[in-house]
């Protein structure tokens, strides 16, 4: 098979060669770019003389993008992977991949479509990938780390790469509406798959249609329906999630005394189930587990006209059965079966280690790309308040940001208190209180030397009254911090941090296969990992990086000792645009 | 503006207010029920503690827990040694739904014997024990290909490689059911196939898919932890139409040659001591050599072939069967329609 793709791949770069030689007579018909990066790391386990422990992987990787314009207005492209692992010895450990295809373009000017890989983005309660656990508003702490396993696991912004057809227009109106844009979406999230030679899982649809309209007087709306549906006669299971959610919006926007506003109002509702097909005939039967769940909020937005601040107030209940898979599914995976691949068991015991700062930063694998059809695992040492973004179901709250932004300096400020709206195992409530404050300073533009620090502290406290049993008190940090300065034009020196604390306890959701509560798990946290890097990057050109780094990164559980886990890392990237 | 904004906060009262209507107080099971104190509330109770399975008696279990745990019930026979486990998280056990007729979890199987009933909780230190008698053991239904008690099946063929030691005979000893197995062992440092035995089969009269319908066979794996590397019973069936042993000139069967409709299954490797019982699906077999329409139908199945297969010590890759016999004896084998044979009620 990789023989087949390698000669396919020969074939397509040699013809885009001779396309190449062709581009002066027609130089918009075929183009090529793409990016390399080769990529080392080294781990080892310090202050462990029982176990000592030490593995280095890495790879030389290019992907390749052919662009082809067929005909006017379409564009053809491929994604082609040649990959080749440390220690790959005569082709072994080299792979050839079709990594990506998409056909796109525009349909009488009017009509623009995608087919194939797509990345959608719909609306934070339809269809979103919230970025979650490593989440750094500053966007510089272990750039590179973050980079890597967001490219490996086609993260990019909020949108979840998908598989199938996307098309959109946009026309123009008349009276009190001035544009209307409608979107639409079918992807498969997931094929049908023989499990065996009687049984498979069915095809999983996700399906959504966007209207926006564009009113006069700056009044606008939006409506967005999204559905997720396993066909249950293209396998054979019993039961087959069914899932439409809708998400309306009303915006209001204002202008006055030189600051923006922009009201929003927000509601919509979501209806999951499960389609019973009867395995004696084949029949869909009727549906199961039915659970109907709504959501509403306002929201306020301020911000001054040449942007030196801006701020806001939201309002918003989540209904406790509220569920949508395409806004709730998490960009990690924190559920018993995903396991570090950097020494997934530690002491003596060789007992398998929980997920620390490390590997949501710098594993590859802890990643999740898919769309889940229940509840994910969440991981309350990093986020326990909104662990499934603005659409996590059971919260009532209120949050307000602020954002000033000086001349070489920024500051925000981020708080938020929410409440549950149905008690989990008790009829006591959890109350969450968050609050984030961070700063950003850099050197003045017309210096000789950049350099730029950043940090940001998220404290989250959450709180259950009730027996002693019921009760619930836990209290995390998450500090992140970023630095870096220019030694030499081009050669920077830059360091991250990460310190993760959590004290108290609480209480997991243990869930069925079809999304049902039967269990809880009591979590004792009296935590903390870390993740410090201090290394060095030089941009070789515009286009071309390459960072040396020395990481070291621990965790201590009081509750677990023989979980403790103290160990380096170099990092090597070379990373280029081509 | 104004009145489309009041419209509008209305309206999202309004759905506030009616989807807090549906609100339960709470989700889930009750956390004081979940993590409080255990007891026991109605103690282990039996049915019957004398059940003649051989009659189709059955055996209920019940008892009650002051919240929901993770609970295990282990029946052990004290002389054969068999085991029947159930267990689920809950908080009461139901006469009528945790039900034992008989069968055990694999070989060996119970016999006319006194029997220890043990009930387990997660987490906590004490057993809730209770002892039956067994009656009548347990008749298990479905179509027998061999049991060897009284020879070999009729028309069966027995081949094997000219090696060291080659013992593909009936046995007394270590029998799995009744009084005699069939042994399959020896020492082959050139070839991966040791031996088989291939036995004739007429299943005209099944109905079953090839999902419903399950091969079961006893398979024992060796004494004192010593195995060969990578030996393993290779299971053939087939459907082909050619006569069972047309050419005498052949190893064995000839339905089981390059061009037949034969499915073919491994139960690999073959590492433990004493029995083990199997039961595979049809429908699990994989495609071994094209020669019909592909298709496993069970009715249409002519003959089934047990070999012994082993790593050969010549290849290089397994030094250690040089010194030690490869070993996998065989018996009860039956086939089941809807169940496998141990999980018959």
């Amino acid at each position: 098979m990789k023989f087949y793709l390698l000669t396919f791949s020969c074939f397509c770069l040699s013809h885009l060669g001779w396309s190449q030689s062709t581009a002066a007579e027609n130089p918009k018909q075929y183009w090529l770019d793409g990016f390399s990066r080769t990529w080392f790391t080294s781990d080892a386990l310090l202050g462990n003389e029982v176990n000592p422990a030490r593995m280095s992987s890495g790879w030389n990787m290019l992907d390749l993008n052919p662009h082809v314009n067929p005909v006017q207005g379409v564009e053809v492209f491929a994604q082609i992977r040649v990959l080749n692992e440390f220690g790959g010895f005569f082709g072994q450990g080299t792979q050839v991949d079709v990594r990506q295809l998409r056909v796109s373009g525009v349909l009488k000017n009017k009509v623009k479509f995608n087919l194939g890989d797509v990345y959608l983005n719909q609306s934070e309660f339809t269809l979103h990938a919230a970025e979650g656990e490593v989440s750094d508003p500053w966007g510089h702490a272990f750039a590179a780390q973050r980079k890597l396993v967001a490219y490996e696991n086609f993260f990019e912004e909020n949108r979840w790469r998908l598989q199938g057809a996307q098309a959109n227009a946009s026309f123009k109106g008349d009276r009190w509406i001035e544009h209307v844009i409608l979107d639409g979406y079918v992807t498969r999230p997931r094929g049908s798959r023989q499990l065996s030679e009687s049984t498979s899982l069915p095809d999983r649809v996700l399906a959504g249609v966007t209207t926006a309209l564009v009113g006069q007087k700056e009044w606008s709306g939006e409506l967005h329906h999204a559905v997720l549906a396993d066909l249950p006669y293209s396998g054979t299971l019993e039961h087959n999630v069914l899932n439409p959610v809708t998400h309306g919006l009303l915006h209001k926007q204002q202008q006055m005394n030189g600051v923006r506003m922009r009201f929003t109002a927000e509601s919509g509702w979501s209806n999951h189930s499960w389609r019973i097909r009867d395995m004696m005939n084949g029949e869909v039967t009727g549906l199961s587990g039915s659970r109907k769940g709504g959501f509403a909020g306002l929201k306020f937005l301020v911000a001054a006209q040449d942007s030196s601040w801006q701020g806001g107030v939201a309002y918003r209940e989540v209904d406790p059965f509220f569920r949508s898979a395409g806004a709730q599914s998490k960009r990690y995976d924190f559920s018993e079966l995903s396991i570090p691949s950097v020494f997934p068991v530690v002491g003596e015991e060789e007992l398998s280690r929980s997920v620390s700062v490390f590997d949501i930063t710098s594993d590859v694998t802890m990643a999740n790309q898919g769309i889940s059809a229940t509840l994910m695992p969440i991981a309350p040492l990093f986020d326990n308040v909104l662990p499934y973004g603005q659409a996590t179901p059971n919260r009532r709250g209120a949050m307000a940001h602020i954002r000033r932004n000086y001349e070489r300096a920024k500051v925000m400020l981020r708080m938020s208190r929410f409440a549950e709206l149905t008690g989990q195992g008790t009829s006591e409530l959890r109350t969450f209180s968050a609050a984030g404050l961070g700063a950003e300073w850099n050197s003045a533009p017309s210096a000789s030397r950049e350099f730029r620090i950043s940090a940001y502290e998220k404290i989250q406290h959450t709180l259950r009254g009730g027996s002693e049993l019921e009760k619930v008190e836990l209290l995390t940090s998450n500090f992140t911090i970023s630095a870096a300065l220019e030694l030499l034009p081009q050669f920077w020196i830059e360091c991250s941090g990460r310190h993760a604390m959590g004290a108290g306890h609480e209480y997991l959701n243990v869930r069925s296969e079809l999304g049902e509560l039967f269990n809880f798990q009591r979590t004792e946290l009296d935590v903390q990992a870390w993740m410090t890097s201090l290394g060095i990057m030089h941009s070789l050109s515009k286009d071309v990086s390459a960072r040396a780094q020395w990481n070291v990164w621990g965790q201590n559980d009081a509750n677990r000792s023989s979980s403790k886990i103290l160990a380096s890392q170099v990092f090597i990237v070379i990373s280029a645009d081509l | 503006m104004k009145t489309t904004t009041c419209i509008s906060l209305v309206l999202l009262l309004t759905l506030i207010w009616n989807s807090g209507c549906n609100r339960p107080a709470s989700e889930g099971p009750a956390i004081n029920d979940l993590f409080g104190v255990f007891e026991v509330i109605d103690s282990l109770q039996l049915t019957n503690v004398s059940p003649d399975f051989s009659s189709g008696q059955s055996v209920g279990f019940s008892c009650k827990f002051s919240k929901p745990v993770e609970w295990n019930l282990l029946i052990r026979g004290l002389e054969s040694g068999s085991r029947k486990t159930f267990e689920a998280f809950s908080s009461e056990l139901f006469s009528e739904q945790i039900v034992w007729y008989g069968n055990c979890d694999d070989v060996p199987f119970f016999l006319e014997e006194t029997c220890e009933v043990k009930l387990s909780v997660e987490g906590e230190e004490e057993e809730y024990v209770a002892t039956l008698q067994v009656e009548g053991v347990k008749t298990y239904s479905g179509i027998e290909v061999a049991n060897f008690d009284a020879g070999l099946p009729d028309g069966a063929l027995v081949w094997y490689q000219d090696g060291g030691n080659m013992t593909f005979e009936l046995a007394q000893e270590n029998a799995l059911q009744g009084n005699q197995c069939f042994k399959m062992g020896g020492r082959v440092n050139w070839d991966w196939s040791l031996g088989y035995i291939d036995i004739p089969i007429d299943l005209s009269d099944v109905n079953a898919s090839a999902e419903d319908f399950f091969l079961n066979v006893g398979v024992f794996g060796g004494v004192d932890g010593e195995f060969a590397t990578d030996q393993y019973v290779n299971i053939l069936l087939s459907e082909s139409d050619a006569p069972f042993n047309d050419n005498v000139n052949n190893n064995a069967a000839d339905i089981f040659g390059t061009g037949s409709e034969v499915y073919k299954h491994q139960i690999r490797p073959v590492d433990w001591e004493g029995w083990r019982y199997f039961a595979i699906p049809y429908s699990e077999f994989e495609v071994k050599s094209e020669g019909g329409n592909n298709v496993r139908e069970p009715s249409e199945i002519r003959g089934i072939r047990l070999g012994l297969q082993a790593c050969p010590f010549n290849s290089g890759n397994c030094p250690d069967n040089g010194n030690i016999e490869a070993q996998a004896d065989v018996d009860y084998i039956m086939f089941t329609e809807e169940l496998p044979l141990l999980e018959q009620e």
